[in-house]
């Protein structure tokens, strides 16, 4: 039977808990208004439910420690190694399953922020991933590729990286992958 | 008695009718899984380190013991079932992280004992859809998340990341889950 809160929990504060911010006893009293709120409790599992989507999605940049835990679990397919202006046919991966291109060589030494333009070999634009992060001292960006791009984005890509200081922006590097449909 | 009258039970009446046994108990565990499930999750996430596949034995692990609790007669003040499913769920989360277990017969059990369909599974949110979502965040409101969320980072550690302080990541993620819940729910473009 659910009745309506008269001390409703913020959102804040539940991410808070989720995040172990809270102190031990506002915690341990958060906790114990959960259990007994129907209401409350219905927000913390939206929240969970979320967290755990957050958790599970990859994004298009991966950082090392997000790729050593997804080679760990078995995820990535294939790892594509490439140098400044390389050109790499790849097969795209099985559904479920990663390609990812790991981008290395670029002088990222006094990076603060790096963009990472999408074009197609003939100069067109496709997209941009701006402000991505990336390992400044091996000068290297991890691009992860899913099964589901092959209807998404033309199967010819060039990726190009952008250094970003104030409103100056320079092209440091770019690498041309060329996705071919089907198992390698 | 139909799930529609279970509904209306109160939680203390949904433990009394497991702890009485006979032919309502089944109805009634099943009724308390409903309800409680879903918070040992959201407990099990908090003390798990976001293990997904933890967090789910810690739950499954605490529904068949305060069951068994109720069954067996050994839940004193059943007008406090809330009280005891936390205090177990502490119980349980102190004892995996004291072993590492992920899991053991007692987690297998509870879908076996119950059936299936008392075993509600978590609210489904398609990761595609998140992921997609969290690309149409502020790159650096994306980038909060996932380090907190799959990295396991502190505030401090992802204000390091992102050149800001702690306290202005608090603000960051608070915008940045809102938004992306915005986004998931399609009430609102992001």
């Amino acid at each position: 039977m659910t009745s309506p809160c008269t001390a409703p929990i913020t959102a804040e504060r539940l991410l808070d808990y989720l995040l172990g911010d809270l102190p031990a006893p506002e915690e341990e009293q958060l906790e114990a208004h959960v259990f007994a709120c129907a209401s409350c409790a219905a927000q913390a599992e939206r929240l969970a439910a979320l967290a755990a989507a957050v958790r599970a999605a990859i994004p298009p940049i991966l950082t090392r420690s997000r790729l050593d835990a997804l080679e760990s679990g078995g995820a990535v397919a294939h790892l594509n190694v490439m140098s400044p202006g390389g050109v790499a046919e790849v097969f795209y991966p099985p559904p479920g399953k990663l390609l990812v291109h790991r981008l290395e060589g670029a002088r990222l030494e006094a990076c603060r922020r790096l963009d990472v333009a999408l074009r197609t070999p003939a100069g067109e634009a496709i997209g941009r991933l701006d402000d991505v992060p990336f390992d400044a001292p091996r000068g290297e960006v991890l691009v992860a590729c899913q099964s589901h791009f092959a209807e998404l984005f033309p199967h010819d890509v060039v990726f190009v990286l952008e250094t970003v200081s104030g409103r100056d922006r320079s092209e440091v590097a770019s690498y041309t992958v060329l996705h071919r449909p089907g198992a390698g | 008695m139909s799930d529609g009258v279970l509904a209306t039970l109160s939680d203390a009446d949904v433990a009394r009718g497991v702890s009485a046994g006979g032919e309502r108990a089944p109805g009634c565990e099943e009724e308390l899984c409903r309800r409680y499930l879903n918070r040992a999750r959201f407990y099990g996430l908090r003390h798990l380190r976001f293990d997904v596949t933890a967090a789910e034995d810690l739950a499954q692990q605490v529904m068949m013991s305060v069951i068994e609790a109720l069954r067996s007669g050994r839940v004193e003040d059943l007008g406090k079932v809330d009280r005891f499913m936390l205090g177990t769920c502490r119980n349980v989360a102190h004892s995996m992280r004291r072993s590492e277990r992920r899991r053991d017969e007692t987690a297998r059990r509870l879908s076996s004992e119950l059936g299936a369909a008392a075993v509600p599974p978590w609210e489904a949110v398609e990761s595609r859809r998140v992921a997609e979502c969290l690309a149409r965040l502020a790159p650096r409101e994306s980038r909060a998340l996932l380090l907190l969320f799959q990295e396991g980072r502190s505030a401090a550690e992802v204000a390091g990341a992102l050149g800001t302080t702690p306290g202005n990541v608090r603000v960051i993620r608070h915008r940045a889950i809102a938004r992306l819940r915005q986004c998931v729910e399609g009430s609102a473009p992001s």
